[in-house]
């Protein structure tokens, strides 16, 4: 139906044949499933209510193939630019490389190549893979795990507290031959009471087509505490889907941050779901976007458990062509009482021809919960403007330091100072080339 | 008296049941059962309608025929099965009809008498509100109207008219509501029986309120009425309805379309108070209510304004809509949507900001109590060169009990940076605290619930006329009666 | 050429309105005039129209500054000739620390000036000293600009910026108003401070109070759109008695 079923999906069988761990009957059942609902959903379209404001139009029109392990490893990829970190783990086109990346010495702390987990069929992996996943509103998710292939493994034992953050960085090349999608693919898993600060890094060339579907899983166990934080600097031509998944038990933290940057279509997606009393979390994020780039940041938090709370505050600027698109929803279940949930989201538009979606949603099944939420959109404040241009401030230089100070809010809540401060440069940096051009 | 202590008197006057379940004998003239071209023919005919109306009709059903039932809202109601309803059913005519309300039914009369709505004129709050009263699918009797003929309003049944002011019915017949706009809008195309007609000729502030009355009476019968509102440049109305219908085991159908026009300057106020029969408290029987509501704000500086209370029916699928294109028009939407035991709800808006510096402003208040879902769905989409344009929306829920649903689904989509929109929303209950502080001082819980409510939909009712704000205050009472234990 | 503000039949408006009616005012170097009137009087719109707020229309007239054509220039060149307005209602800019706000603006005026721009060391010194002055606590100043500020505190931000930029002509759009006496004094020992031959002042308010301690040289009174009586000190303190009841609308 799709150009994307044809040369992905038809020889699928035998391509799956030949993935890790083919052998291994929950793998394959994994795959099968995930492959047959991709089937029958096909590529994103607007009948899906998920993806009702975003298209991928070169995954439409493309003739996209399965990117195979890359002849061409660069000597650095770029990541968030943070020096301190306690390791760096390296995927280019999907696939783990040893030889970039920087392992962990800390004890209890391990990484290990997906590939490696899935051939040895190792059960805590497949358990997490295997979590139950509505594939109906996700097609690329279940495009990602119809290919389930390489990634990485992270682990934190019990009681661990990583000292520094880890950065994943997943980088893709380009194939001016054909274009070409990559899967990486990040399992993480927290023992109780472990803490860690993960990074996780997209980018590749600037210029030059090419399409990254990425999954990460996350498992906590309780009283974990996780600062995750996303930095999306994909190519101009890129097009980047990420689907996150993280389940949060018993007095579980979660603080997550997504900056979107980068690619011509990009959609964001996490997802979190409170299964534990006590279990607290906070997602916030800024986007920008410039020419005819769409941006897609899309959140769901489902409130299973009574007692739990979360806060999301996002932020976007549009400029150019660009569309921005941000769509949240908090899912209050039937029984879970003593529910706090808010989210906030705020755009700008820059320009006539930018647009921005929004849809903030709220679906609530128990009475005892506080649940708000709150969505603006509009051009920068005049009366700011004139304030600062009064005080002698040149409109162009006003009206940066109003959109830097309207991101750096949300920068501001990034309790690691280092990401903090890295996220706010590659703001600054974007703002700048905005400027310039 | 303040009125919060009325509002608890008139909650503890009036006891559970749905008052307005009550069945009028009357002779029934039927269509035949089921949808088909000699249904329409046979509604036609006996409206004794202009051909091209019959063709407008005929067409509505050829499109039908190709549509799809709706999926996305947020109800669940087994399959209706269209064949199996009666598209048009009205009270014998005794030779030519009425000439003036002496000549109406006795047994009419006296149903709207029971429902509160007096149909004698003198009797009519002293002369401020004129009414048409529809019963299951024919006017039955309009008041004042030659009061506001002198002002060259015209204040008719819809089949009136088709005869009367054929060029302006023929000219803004669907051209808010388009046949094809939904499945229920076009069913309603093809099969509408009757409904108000309102035409307010240039710089006329009309007098008095417009109302009209609907009343489903027949079983298994449909109710699809058609409201065509006109009010040219400087003018203004403010126009009510009212719903009720009797309590039966069998859901019934309503499937009605509004279109509203303002030119410019003109305004229009249009409130409703819905109170079909909502079933019992286990679900059984009610009013499939799926309406399509829509304005338009052709001229400059027009506006046109939506107030509604929903508390009846089994199933509400409703959206008020405006449409901005006048520039400096202004769109306004408040609603206080109850939904208690197996009731549900979909409701909201659409804002469509076409013009420069359009405004609107959306609040909307939920409440769900026993086992009900009662969502919001609203769009506000500012088009590229609305520059200007601005939309306040404000989306508030209230749960009663933990076995119910409140959705909140607002799409936003901006294409001009020189618009400003704010979306808030918030869900709350009503706090053991609050309920606890009522009952020290001396209130039964029911009243406590009553009082907290009316608070929280304040903002909504005061936008009613005052002869309807009192009686949707003791609605929402009533409403949400054995929603405490 | 310093010969300071010169207003010619200045007329205004607002869409269809018209709010200043004809307004002539010469403030020279030096000099404090006080502008006093009713409310809705057009005060606050003679300032922002001086200052370069957007959403005026001037229909007539003209203002000059030491010689230059003020209604030709952007806010920020009026800013950087040495205009300065203490907005009555100052706005509030979260993300935006006041620090980072003032150094921004010092530079700015300094470039547009053709200085160099003041190391960051001997910023944060003059900013300390002067916010000392104004009796402002420091951490006010890495605080988000007027984001939950009290109005107070608001309008001693004001001062500071005023004392940080050190114009040639501060406007003072009803500084006062808000204010506690002990606020006021505060304000009223900032300004006098600055008092200097070199710099003039245009301190609008609705009540006498303040010019008890901000004693001007010169008091106007503008009702309905037009200066209508032009005085010494004393047409305050008279002002402070009868009201501005005298003053009717032009037919
Ligand atoms: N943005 C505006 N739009 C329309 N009228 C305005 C606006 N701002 C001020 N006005 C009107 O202009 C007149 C003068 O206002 P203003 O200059 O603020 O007076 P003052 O500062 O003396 O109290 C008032 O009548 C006020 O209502
Ligand atoms: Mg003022």
């Amino acid at each position: 139906m799709n150009v994307i079923n044809t040369p992905l999906l038809q020889d699928y069988v035998t391509a799956a044949a030949a993935l890790p761990g083919a052998g291994d009957k929950r793998i394959t059942a994994l795959r099968a499933d995930a492959a047959a609902s991709y089937r029958s959903v096909g590529l994103p379209n607007p009948k899906i209510e998920a993806w009702k404001y975003t298209r991928l139009k070169d995954l439409e029109a493309l003739p996209f193939s399965r990117a195979e392990a890359s002849a061409l490893v660069p000597d650095t990829v770029e990541g968030s630019g943070l020096a301190a970190l306690s390791a760096r783990i390296v995927l280019v086109d999907g696939r783990f490389v040893p030889e970039l990346s920087v392992l962990p010495t800390q004890a209890g702390v391990s990484v290990a190549s997906l590939r490696s987990c899935l051939e040895a069929g190792e059960a805590a992996v497949v358990a997490i893979l295997d979590r139950d996943v509505d594939f109906s509103q996700a097609p690329l998710a279940a495009l990602a795990s119809a290919y389930l292939d390489d990634g990485a493994v992270l682990k934190v034992e019990d009681g661990v507290s990583v000292s520094k953050p880890i950065e994943v960085v997943a980088f893709s090349s380009t194939d001016p031959a054909t274009p070409r999608i990559a899967f990486p693919r990040l399992v993480v898993s927290l023992g109780k009471g472990a803490e860690l600060t993960l990074v996780e890094s997209f980018s590749g060339p600037a210029l030059g087509v090419y399409a990254v579907d990425a999954v990460t899983d996350i498992a906590m166990a309780e009283g974990a505490k996780l600062k995750h934080y996303v930095l999306q600097a994909e190519g101009r031509d890129a097009t980047h889907v990420s689907t996150g998944r993280c389940d949060l038990p018993k007095d579980a933290r979660y603080e997550g941050f997504i900056l979107q940057l980068g690619g011509k279509v990009s959609r964001h997606e996490m997802r979190l779901r409170m299964l534990g009393e006590g279990s607290d979390a906070k997602l916030n994020g800024a986007y920008a976007a410039k020419g005819d780039a769409i941006c897609d940041t899309t959140t769901q938090v489902d409130h299973i458990a009574a007692e739990t709370t979360t806060d999301q505050v996002f932020k976007g600027i549009l400029d150019g062509k660009s569309k921005g698109i941000y769509q949240g929803k908090v899912h209050v279940f039937r029984d879970a009482q003593r529910i706090i949930g808010n989210q906030m989201h705020n755009a700008l538009l820059l320009s006539r021809a930018a647009e921005v979606d929004c849809k903030p949603e709220l679906e609530i099944y128990a009475d005892d919960v506080k649940c708000s939420h709150g969505a603006t959109c509009g051009e920068l404040s005049d009366e700011q403007v004139f304030y600062l241009r009064s005080r002698g401030v040149d409109a162009v230089t006003a009206r940066a330091m109003l959109l830097e100070a309207f991101l750096g809010e949300t920068f501001a809540m990034i309790s690691d100072e280092a990401v903090s401060a890295a996220f706010a440069a590659k703001a600054s940096a974007w703002l700048d080339e905005r400027e310039r051009a | 008296m303040p009125s919060t202590i009325e509002t608890v008197e008139t909650v503890q006057e009036l006891t559970g049941a749905y008052k307005y379940g009550f069945v009028t004998d009357i002779e029934m003239d039927m269509a035949p059962k089921g949808l088909s071209e000699d249904t329409i023919r046979y509604i036609s005919a006996q409206k004794n309608e202009p051909e091209w109306l019959l063709e407008w009709r005929l067409k509505a059903l050829s499109l039908w025929q190709k549509m799809e039932e709706p999926k996305w809202a947020k109800v669940d109601y087994p399959k209706i099965d269209y064949q199996d309803l009666y598209y048009y059913a009205a009270p014998k005519k005794k030779g030519d009809g009425p000439k003036s309300l002496d000549e109406v039914d006795p047994e009419l009369l006296n149903t709207y008498e029971k429902l509160g709505i007096p149909l004698k004129e003198q009797e009519i709050l002293a002369g401020v509100v004129a009414v048409d009263a529809v019963f299951d699918s024919v006017s039955v009797a309009t008041t004042y109207k030659a009061k506001l003929e002198e002002k060259g309003i015209i204040f008719c049944s819809f089949s009136e008219a088709v005869h009367r002011a054929p060029e302006l019915v023929k000219k803004y017949l669907g051209s808010v509501v388009p046949q094809s706009d939904n499945y229920f809008a076009c069913l309603n195309s093809a099969v509408f029986s009757d409904g108000s007609f309102v035409y307010v000729p240039k710089g006329v502030r009309c007098p008095m309120e417009l109302s009209t009355y609907f009343r489903i009476n027949a079983q298994n019968t449909g109710q699809f009425e058609r409201t065509l509102i006109i009010v040219e440049e400087g003018s203004y109305v403010s126009y009510l309805e009212g719903c009720t219908a009797p309590q039966r085991d069998e859901n019934q159908l309503h499937a009605a379309v509004v279109e509203l026009i303002a030119l410019d300057d003109a305004e229009i106020k249009y409130s409703t108070v819905q109170n079909w029969y909502p079933g019992d408290a286990e679900g059984k029987g009610g009013i499939y209510n799926f309406v399509t509501k829509r304005g338009a704000c052709r001229g400059k500086r027009s506006k046109i304004s939506w107030t509604q209370v929903e508390t009846g029916s089994a199933v509400t699928w409703k959206y008020p809509s405006c449409i901005l294109q006048g520039d400096d028009s202004v769109g306004e939407f408040y609603s206080v949507a109850i939904t208690n035991n197996a009731q549900q709800a979909d409701t909201g808006t659409k804002m469509i900001h076409i013009g420069k510096n359009t405004r609107s402003t959306i609040v909307s208040k939920g409440i769900a109590a026993g086992r009900s879902d009662n969502t919001y769905r609203g769009l506000v989409r500012v088009l590229a060169g609305a520059e200007g344009a601005r939309n306040y929306s404000q989306c508030d829920s209230l749960l009663i009990g933990d076995k119910c649903g409140a959705h909140t689904v607002p799409y936003i989509e901006s294409r001009t940076p020189f618009s400003t929109l704010e979306h808030e929303a918030t869900t709350a209950r009503i706090s053991d605290d609050q309920l606890f502080l009522c009952r020290q001082r001396g209130l039964s819980s029911e009243e406590a619930v009553a009082l907290i409510v009316n608070g929280f939909c304040k903002e909504v009712l005061q936008n009613l006329p005052m002869e309807f704000a009192v009686e949707a205050q003791k609605l929402v009472g009533i409403s949400l009666e054995g929603s405490v234990g | 050429m310093s010969n300071g503000l010169v207003i010619k039949d200045l007329r205004v408006s607002i869409g269809d309105k018209e709010i200043l009616k004809g307004i002539n005012l010469t403030v020279e170097p030096g000099v404090v005039h006080a502008i006093m009137g009713p409310n809705g009087s057009g005060k606050s719109t003679l300032a922002h129209v001086i200052s370069g707020r957007p959403g005026y229309e001037v229909t007539g007239g003209s203002i000059t500054f030491d010689g230059h054509d003020v209604l030709e220039m952007e806010p920020e060149e009026r800013a950087a000739v040495g205009l300065f307005l203490a907005f009555q209602y100052p706005v509030e800019i979260p993300g935006v620390t006041n620090v980072n706000f003032l150094k921004t603006a010092v530079n700015s005026l300094r470039k547009a000036r053709g200085e160099k721009e003041l190391d960051p060391m001997a910023f944060l010194k003059l900013l300390r000293e002067k916010a000392k002055a104004l009796e402002l606590p420091e951490d006010m100043l890495k605080r988000q600009l007027n984001v939950g500020f009290s109005g107070g505190e608001k309008k001693r931000n004001e001062m500071l910026q005023m004392a940080v930029l050190a114009p040639k002509l501060a406007i003072l759009d009803e500084t006062d108003s808000g204010l506690d006496i002990d606020a006021i004094r505060i304000v009223a020992e900032g300004v006098n401070a600055q008092r200097s031959p070199d710099r003039a002042f245009l301190v609008i308010t609705h009540y006498q109070r303040l010019l008890d301690y901000i004693v001007p040289d010169v008091v106007h009174v503008l009702a309905y759109g037009k200066i209508v009586e032009t005085g010494g000190a004393d047409l305050a303190r008279r002002l402070e008695k009868t009201g501005y009841a005298e003053y009717t609308p032009a037919a």
